[in-house]
This record gives structure tokens, sequence and C-alpha cells, in this order.
């Protein structure tokens, strides 16, 4: 209490007005300088508080706080300058300036340790410098994004033409094989019969059992072979089943399979093959036809399965026999077994092929094609 | 009275050596290159025997066999064909066919098959 008293009270000293002899001059103009200052400094810290609110993002922006404080009680003395002129309460007075004081020494203090990390921090000037450059580069990165987009479109289209040109040439070149196995039956087959004909005539002209007679005969069963093997041809390039549609195609391909070479083929089918594209299907039934030549040269087995399926975006293929296999790995590399022509195809059409094999645990052929179809179910494989 | 003889054969070079093979001992009445024209001259020459190649254009061999059936042609119907092939035999005769004759063997065969089909029997070359 005693303390308290001793502040508030002048203890018989005389105001600061005294020293300025009451001069009304010179009293006023030390009261209306420090009002002055004392309000603007009283403001600072309101303007330094909405300041920090707005932009709580800034690093140290407890510096602001002590600056804040430390110009309140800056804000103080003056205010107490203008008490002491007519009150002589010179310990109150020097209360305020050791708060002002210790305000501003620790601030004093913290502001030098904080220059050095706000120096580091970029000026507006740096900052709208990066971002210009941060906004060239992304402008620039944009145009490449743009550039990019439109080569993939280019090649997207390119591949578009890429695989409809590759859809024609299938369709060309079966063409081009219906052509020739047409010449060959309707043609070169007749004139070859005709030669067995004439052939047979001679050799009815002649005593049976002469030696020309025997020759000839002969030649009448090499003919009729040639015949027969030339009509074959024409057969495998164009099989006429294939223009019902790939699932009787591959039905009748089978029992004439089955029938030439004693071994059993098991068709199995999912979904409508006739929603099959023309340039698919034609590849498929080559696959097959290739396939099955494999199956009945080299695996051995008197039975083999040729499951087709249709599924939501592909068809699929394969060839399974339980005959005695070999190793996949040489057969891929060289070529053998007509693997590579047979890829070749599919890829034509996007397909892809995988063979599955090890000696004695037969082989598996199977063919994907991709097939733009919605709504089907989901292909499965034998 | 020789056996009224149609033959339907594209190919113009075997159309003629079928003809000239038969010649001495049927009535050829006609020769024609496709389908639709041996259905046609079948109907309106009543022929005893028709010689029907099996891949003619326009209307097949067993096509023109069966269409002639179906409206009821009572002539014995001979395939001819370089093929030997089980399946096309048994569709042949499926559609109505009487012999099955080769085309390499047609000098031998093709006589004897007419015969044996106009006495109501059945031929295949062997």
């Amino acid at each position: 209490m005693e303390f308290f008293r001793n502040l508030l009270s002048s203890n018989g000293f005389m105001s600061h007005g005294y020293c300025y002899m009451w001069k009304p001059g010179l009293v006023w103009l030390h009261v209306v300088s420090d009002s002055l200052i004392a309000l603007a400094y009283f403001s600072i810290p309101f303007t330094l508080i909405h300041f920090i609110r707005k932009r709580r993002d800034l690093p140290f922006n407890w510096i602001f706080v002590c600056f804040g404080a430390f110009i309140l009680a800056c804000g103080a003395t003056h205010a107490m300058e203008i008490w002491t002129l007519w009150h002589a309460t010179y310990w109150l007075s020097g209360a305020v300036k050791i708060i002002t004081a210790l305000s501003s020494v620790p601030t004093a203090i913290l502001l030098i340790q904080v220059v050095p990390q706000a120096l580091e921090l970029p000026s507006p000037k740096a900052l709208r410098l990066e971002i210009a450059e941060r906004t060239n580069a992304q402008e620039a990165l944009l145009a490449e994004i743009v550039q990019r987009k439109q080569t993939q479109e280019k090649l997207r289209r390119s591949e578009e033409e890429l695989h409809s040109l590759a859809g024609r040439l299938i369709t060309v070149q079966e063409d081009e094989r219906k052509r020739i196995a047409r010449d060959l039956h309707d043609d070169f087959s007749q004139r070859l019969a005709l030669h067995c004909v004439d052939l047979d005539l001679q050799r009815q002209s002649l005593p049976v059992g002469s030696d020309m007679s025997r020759e000839l005969e002969r030649l009448l069963s090499d003919a009729e072979t040639l015949t027969r093997e030339v009509r074959q041809i024409a057969h495998d390039l164009h099989h006429p089943q294939l223009a019902l549609g790939l699932q009787q195609g591959i039905a009748s391909f089978c029992r004439e399979f089955s029938e030439q070479y004693g071994i059993a083929a098991e068709l199995l089918n999912d979904g409508n093959l006739e929603q099959i594209p023309a340039a698919v299907s034609i590849v498929l039934f080559r696959v097959l036809q290739e396939a099955l030549s494999n199956v009945a040269k080299h695996s051995g087995s008197d039975r083999v399965t040729v499951s087709v399926s249709v599924g939501d975006d592909q068809a699929r293929m394969c060839v399974t026999d339980r005959g005695r296999g070999f190793e996949t790995k040489g057969v891929q590399s060289d070529g053998g077994l007509g693997l590579i022509s047979m890829r070749e195809r599919l890829r034509l059409v996007r397909g892809t092929m995988r063979v599955t094999s090890s000696p004695g645990r037969g082989a598996e052929i199977e063919a994907v094609v991709p097939i733009p179809m919605p709504e089907r179910s989901t292909p499965t494989c034998a | 009275m020789k056996p009224k003889l149609l033959i339907a054969e594209d190919h113009l070079a075997m159309r003629a050596k079928i003809a000239s093979l038969l010649n001495g001992g049927f009535d050829v009445v006609a020769s024609v290159g496709d389908g639709d024209s041996a259905v046609e001259e079948a109907n309106k020459l009543m022929p005893d025997v028709l010689v029907l190649d099996v891949s003619i254009p326009m209307l097949s061999g067993p096509d023109v066999a069966k269409r002639l059936k179906a409206h009821g042609c009572k002539a014995k119907i001979v395939f001819l064909s370089v093929s030997t092939d089980v399946d096309q035999i048994n569709t042949c005769f499926s559609a109505g066919g009487d012999a099955y004759v080769s085309k390499m063997r047609m000098a031998t065969d093709l006589s004897y098959a007419i015969t044996e089909a106009l006495a109501g029997r059945t031929f295949v070359s062997p």
C-alpha cells in the first residue's frame, strides 16, 4: 500500500510545468507533441494486431506482438510526459519507463536475432520474379501437355489407321486366297482331271496287263493324287465353310481334321461367335488351322480340344492337346511350329498368343483378340 | 431308244469331254453351265438322267437335285466331282443323288454309273 501511495504521490516534487515556467507556448508545444505521439503509438498496436490477424501465414509474427507491446509502452511514456506537466508523480512516470525499457530491450535483442532469418526471406521482387518464372514454366508445361496430347491423338489416329489397314490387309489377303483357291479348284483341278480321263482312255485302249497299260495306270494314279493335292491346297487356302461364319467354319474344319488324321477334335463354344468381326474371324481360323496342323504333326495325341469364346471385350481361342508337348523356350525363339506366323497374324488384329507346354504334358495355344463389343458373357478357356 | 441325258458342268472342256464320253450310248439333250439353267432345262426336257457337277455356279449340284426332287422330277441324278470327300458324297446322296463319280475316273465309271442309276442301283467311284 505504501508502495502504491508513493507511486501516485508527488512526494514534494514540482511538476514539469514549473520547469517550463508555465509558459503557455512551451507547455502546449509539449502537450500537443506528446499527445500526438501517444495517440500515434497507441494506434500502431491495433494496426499491427489487425495485420497479423489477416496474415497468419507470416513467419516471425511474434515479433509484431513484441513491437505492439513496446510501442504501447512508448505511447504510455509520452502520455506520462503530459501528466507530469501538472502532476509530479515521477515514480509512476519512472515505472512506466521501466516497463517500456523491459519491453523494448528484449524486442531490440530479438529483432537482432530475427534480422538474418528475415533477410533470408525472399523479397516481394524476388517473389514476383520467381512467380513469373514459375508461371512461364507452367505455361511451357501446359504447352507441352497440349502438344503431347496432340501427339498422342495423332498416334492414336495413326494406330487406328494402321489397324484399319491391317484389317483390310487381312480381307484383301483372304480375297486373294479365295481367288487362287477358285482358280485352282475351278480350272486347274478340272484340267488335271481331264488329263486323268485322257490317261484312262488311253489305258483302256491298250491290252489289259500290258506294260504300257500298267505304266498308264501308274501315271493315272499319280495324276489323281496330284489332283487331290491341288484340291486340298485350294481347300486350305480358302475354307468354303468359313463363308458361313466362324462357328460353322471351325466346326467343319474340326470335323474334317478328325476324319483326315484320326484325332478326335472336341469343340467347345461359348457366346455368339458370329459377332466376331470378319478380319478377326479369318485370323482365328488361320491360327486354328496352324495349331491343329501342329497337333497332327507333333503331338502324337489322339484327342484335341478347341475352345472358342466371346467375352465382354475379347474373343479367345484355346487349342489344347494332351500329347507329348515340347520345350516352349527354343520353339518360340526360332519360330518353330509356325508360332511367329500365328503371332504376326494375331498382331494385325491387336491379338496376343500364349503357348503353354512342357515335354510329356501336352500343349495349349491360347489366342486372345480384343473386340469392341459390349454386353457379352465372361470368356472361359477350357 | 437311248436314255435322254442332261449335262450340267461349268468347265467347258470338261463339259465337252463328258459329252464325248457319253454320246455313243446316250442321247445328250442339253448341256448347261449353271445350276439355275440345269433346273430350268430339266423341267423342260424331262431327261432320264441328269449328270450334275457338284460345284456349279448359281445353284450347287446338291441344291439342283433337291429342287428337282421337290418338284417330283423322276430323272436319275449322277453327281460328278474332283473331290472324293465323304461328307460331300453323303450330302449328294441326301439331296437325292443316285450315283457319285470321280471326274478323274469318269472314263471308266461314268457310263457304268448311269446304267446302274437307271437300273435303280446306286454307285460311288471307288
